[in-house]
């Protein structure tokens, strides 16, 4: 059917798959569509953003013994003073791209710590982002008055599978979820035991991570995130160059492979 | 007084019951006592020099070319000064370590990394980590890892002195602290995106069942302070409740029986 889609729309865009994603997200019967619409979106988004770089081929790392390596500062100390090559200051000239990073983070290195781990971390298939919010409400606001304290953060969200960072009300359908359960459970406790006086505790106390997400950073629906850079975290991308214990050598080779400036790029003009 | 021998010679004369059949079964002690056996020698022996510093503990204390804690300088000996304590020389000294100065500066800067489980029962570890890297199959990374590290780092790296080393070998472990901690905030993220739901965790358990307690005790609580605040306040107040007051403003007031029909 993507096919079908695809052909019909005579040229693969990006903005096609955008628009597949955003149109049947919360359709069931399509849902097999959205998903490699999605995959197929943040594989070329994901590749959109690298150059390649003046790093050696990679050796595939045998034996387990690669866990226990010594982590290498050599080349933090590049992203925080610019030695580097394929330093972000140097490739964008973009001043204000590396303010945001250091205002949203901490630092440069900071940034760096939370993005490679992050993407480190999942275990299965996923993409690692970097993405911008976007204040559409304020938009109007903003352009007339052109203020500062309209600046908005970066951040630094991870999708699994063939998860989208155009769907931003996962953390409603978490809350769907969780009170269907929730009141299954009711429903069953009631049967098993017709104790009234018995107090309701809560039952989700593994959902209080996403509780207190959804209290500490609400996700505002009226605000647009705008992805800038994504890494392909899932093995199949790795798996075959690195090995098996090679995620770590990976993800340094495409840190190094970052074409910032096209990222520094997609920044949204409000933020700026 | 005669030196006693008796309970010294435990190994020496169980031995002689055992050999002469006095005793049919060895005891359990038996041989734990006989490869380390009790000292027979009593008598003290002055420890001149101190085994940690090198020291001779004889030697006179001249602290004539120091300033005192006063500013000062000390023209004359006092007689505390003056006077040879022997009794020091009897004394054994302190066992100092290198390791104990690092644990706790280490812990004293990251106090919360006491507060993660430690395994304290561990009969068969092996304890010959090899600290050309900080992480260890057998080991979990924690403060002892920091201190190991930065004593191999000490031995091994030419011209480090104790503070670069203790910085490196410290971040590195910043580096895989982190690194564990987003894997594992990554991976129930990760799981509760695919629809997973945890049990409480052993706190959360806890808080909950006293909670339950305290409730308990707060409605209890609640009722004994009304209960003392009625005895307290006057009697006959006590009965006129202000909703009832309309209802029985014909009955005297100060005569509980009636209002109780």
């Amino acid at each position: 059917m993507l096919n079908n889609f695809t052909r019909s729309q005579g040229n693969t865009n990006d903005n096609n798959y955008l628009s597949l994603i955003q149109q049947f997200s919360n359709t069931v019967t399509k849902r097999d569509v959205v998903n490699y619409a999605s995959l197929l979106y943040n594989l070329n988004f994901a590749f959109s953003s690298l150059k390649g770089c003046d790093r050696e081929l990679p050796k595939i790392l045998r034996g387990s013994e690669s866990l226990l390596q010594i982590p290498d500062f050599s080349q933090d100390m590049d992203v925080a003073h610019s030695k580097n090559s394929n330093n972000i200051l140097s490739q964008t000239n973009n001043d204000t791209f590396c303010k945001i990073l250091e205002s949203s983070f901490g630092s440069i290195e900071e940034f760096k710590t939370l993005f490679m781990n992050s993407c480190s971390a999942i275990s299965g298939d996923g993409f690692t982002w970097l993405i911008a919010k976007r204040n559409s409400s304020n938009m109007m606001m903003e352009s007339l008055t052109n203020s500062k304290n309209n600046l908005d953060k970066l951040f630094v969200l991870n999708t699994y599978n063939a998860g989208s960072p155009y769907i931003n009300d996962r953390l409603e359908m978490m809350k769907m979820l969780a009170n269907k359960a929730n009141k299954m459970q009711e429903g069953k406790m009631e049967m098993e035991t017709d104790d009234v006086n018995s107090e309701k505790v809560p039952i989700f106390e593994g959902m209080m991570s996403v509780e207190e997400a959804r209290e500490t950073h609400s996700v505002d629906v009226k605000a647009q995130y705008v992805p800038l850079l994504a890494i392909d975290g899932s093995p199949k991308s790795w798996l075959m160059d690195y090995g098996v214990f090679g995620k770590e050598q990976y993800l340094n080779h495409v840190w190094d492979s970052i074409d910032w400036y096209v990222v520094a790029n997609r920044l949204p003009k409000s933020v700026e | 007084m005669k030196i006693q021998t008796n309970a010294v010679n435990l190994v020496e004369r169980t031995s002689a019951y055992l050999s002469s059949g006095l005793l049919q079964n060895t005891p359990a002690w038996y041989d734990v006592v006989a490869s380390i056996p009790p000292t027979k020698k009593f008598t003290r022996e002055p420890k001149i020099t101190n085994p940690t510093t090198g020291r001779n503990k004889t030697f006179f204390k001249d602290d004539r070319i120091r300033v005192n804690n006063k500013g000062l300088y000390k023209t004359r000996m006092n007689q505390m000064d003056r006077k040879d304590s022997a009794n020091n020389l009897y004394k054994p000294p302190k066992l100092i370590y290198l390791e104990d100065r690092l644990r706790s500066l280490f812990f004293e800067q990251h106090p919360w990394e006491l507060s993660r489980p430690k395994i304290l029962i561990e009969n068969s570890l092996e304890e010959n980590f090899d600290w050309s890297h900080i992480q260890q199959w057998e080991k979990q990374l924690d403060g002892e890892s920091v201190v190991q590290r930065t004593l191999y780092l000490l031995k091994n790296e030419p011209g480090i002195n104790m503070l670069q080393a203790y910085n490196k070998a410290r971040f590195e472990f910043y580096r895989l602290r982190i690194q564990q901690d987003i894997s594992q905030q990554v991976a129930q993220e990760e799981a509760e995106m695919f629809g997973s739901i945890f049990r409480q965790t052993s706190f959360e358990h806890g808080i909950e069942k006293e909670q339950k307690v305290i409730e308990q005790w707060k409605k209890k609580a609640i009722q004994e302070t009304q209960l003392m605040e009625v005895r307290s306040s006057n009697p006959s107040d006590s009965w006129a409740a202000p909703e009832e007051q309309d209802l029985e403003e014909d009955f005297t007031e100060g005569e509980p029986e009636i209002l109780d029909i």
